[in-house]
């Protein structure tokens, strides 16, 4: 890769990536322990995933700015101006996704306890896919990779499908056992949000995309 | 573009003595619209845009191969007078240069050689449209027999401006016309040459990459007297196909 001749600009660029990246570790902690939650609920670990979600926010705010000043200052063109305006993009993408994390601890807080005759994985197995997909998502945006960023789309296939199943499993769960209504209805709730993180992991590869090819599809 | 081409070049090569400044310069100009070069200093943007008027030829060891064709005329064919040709051709160059004469005079100058005026009547209103157009009317109407040097910089530039457009040129060239100029300035001429883009075809010379963007439908960018990239303004700066033309853009080394 070559280099600015003014160095403080490579310095600004970098600075914001790994801003970005930090987010998005942040963020993919949080998809993790919000998927865990569905598996083992805990109340106080629910709290702490909500909780967690303001430094997410903040973390965007940071970028924005630093991704306004730098346009002001700099006044970037092609591949420089490309990788601000995706930061701005992708940013606001993890914002979302932290959001819908953090929907799914509150679901959890609402539930407070499983049912003893719900038994099925399915909505936790969803996350653990959608989890690997984000994954995956955000390492096409750190390595900068269009061959990564390419198999995100294909796998949110397999996730919207899996979310169907689980949509059918969940309705025919609540007609053969009416008491555990209210819990299937907030696992739904669950497992939309986790298919929307899908949806939004998409449109990141989307951005990596467009950074790299320099149109958008 | 789709549009009429009204500058067309082809494989031109300019040599300076020996040195070759231009090497196989093929670049077309569509009518009525803005056209940036952009490039390094010495890359030839300027040696190119003063073939297109003949200005090299006042330079002894200046050598031009190649064709350059307005109208489909060949404006180094032998029957093409040079004067006529830079009527046709106007410039607006770098530093503003106002003639050591009033604004009136200096936007007269220029119709009164080539006889553009029946009447004093007909010249004062020559005068008058020329500095409207050029935007400098308003500012100067009550002190146009003072000297044009009275003026200031961007003003200057735009009686220049009015100077040029007074003969009725049908192309506008301009060598880096703003950067002697402020901010302000600079945005009054950029809001002129949006406006003269509706009559004149403009062919402009600039180091901002900036005023490129913001002016031009087209842009072609100049490295050691090759063309490198020509092509729609937007593509060039989002998505320029060469790497060279990304790497001077952006600013980098490598």
């Amino acid at each position: 890769m070559k280099e600015h001749i003014v160095t403080t600009y490579d310095e600004d660029l970098n600075s914001l990536k790994s801003n970005l990246t930090k987010m998005g570790l942040n963020v993919e902690k949080q998809i993790f322990q919000a998927v865990d939650l569905i598996k083992i609920i805990n109340i106080s670990k629910a709290k702490e995933v909500i909780e967690n979600d303001k430094g997410i926010d903040a973390l965007e705010k940071k970028i924005r700015g630093f991704a306004t000043i730098t346009l002001s200052k700099r006044q970037p063109l092609a591949d420089d101006l490309r990788q601000i305006i995706i930061s701005l993009k992708i940013s606001s993408i993890l914002e979302r996704i932290g959001d819908h994390a953090s929907n799914v601890a509150g679901r959890i807080l609402s539930v407070k306890k499983a049912p003893e005759t719900y038994r099925t994985d399915s909505i936790h197995q969803l996350g653990i896919l959608v989890l690997k997909n984000f994954s995956t998502a955000l390492s096409a945006f750190d390595q900068e990779s269009k061959e990564i960023a390419q198999s995100v789309p294909t796998e949110d296939i397999a996730i919207n499908s899996i979310y169907e199943t689980c949509f059918r499993e969940h309705l025919h769960l609540m007609m053969e056992d009416r008491d555990i209504i209210g819990f299937c209805t907030q696992m739904l709730f669950i497992a939309k949000e986790l298919e929307r993180i899908g949806d939004l992991s998409k449109v990141i590869s989307k951005e990596v995309i467009y950074n790299l090819q320099g149109t958008l599809k | 573009m789709g549009e009429n081409i009204k500058i067309s070049t082809k494989k031109v090569n300019v040599f300076y003595g020996d040195k070759k400044a231009l090497e196989n310069i093929s670049l077309e100009i569509p009518e009525k619209k803005v056209t940036s070069l952009i490039g390094p200093s010495g890359c030839g943007k300027s040696t190119f845009i003063r073939c297109l008027n003949r200005m090299n030829d006042t330079i002894d060891i200046c050598r031009i191969e190649g064709k350059i064709i307005i109208d489909n005329e060949d404006i180094y064919a032998n029957e093409i007078d040079p004067v006529l040709l830079r009527a046709k051709v106007g410039m607006v160059f770098q530093k503003p240069n106002p003639f050591p004469k009033s604004i009136f005079e200096n936007v007269a100058y220029g119709p009164r050689i080539h006889g553009l005026a029946k009447s004093n009547d007909e010249l004062d209103e020559l005068v008058t449209n020329s500095l409207i157009k050029a935007g400098l009317f308003e500012e100067i109407k009550d002190r146009i027999h003072e000297p044009g040097t009275s003026l200031s910089g961007g003003q200057q530039q735009r009686l220049c401006i009015a100077r040029t457009i007074a003969i009725s040129p049908q192309i506008i060239l301009m060598d880096e016309p703003c950067s002697a100029l402020d901010p302000i300035a600079t945005a009054v001429i950029e809001e002129l040459i949006d406006e003269l883009a509706k009559n004149y075809t403009i062919v402009i010379v600039t180091h901002s990459m900036q005023q490129a963007a913001r002016v031009s439908q087209q842009t072609a960018f100049f490295h050691m007297g090759n063309l490198i990239e020509v092509g729609r303004t937007d593509q060039i700066f989002s998505t320029p196909s060469q790497k060279k033309t990304q790497d001077y853009i952006t600013g980098k080394i490598g």
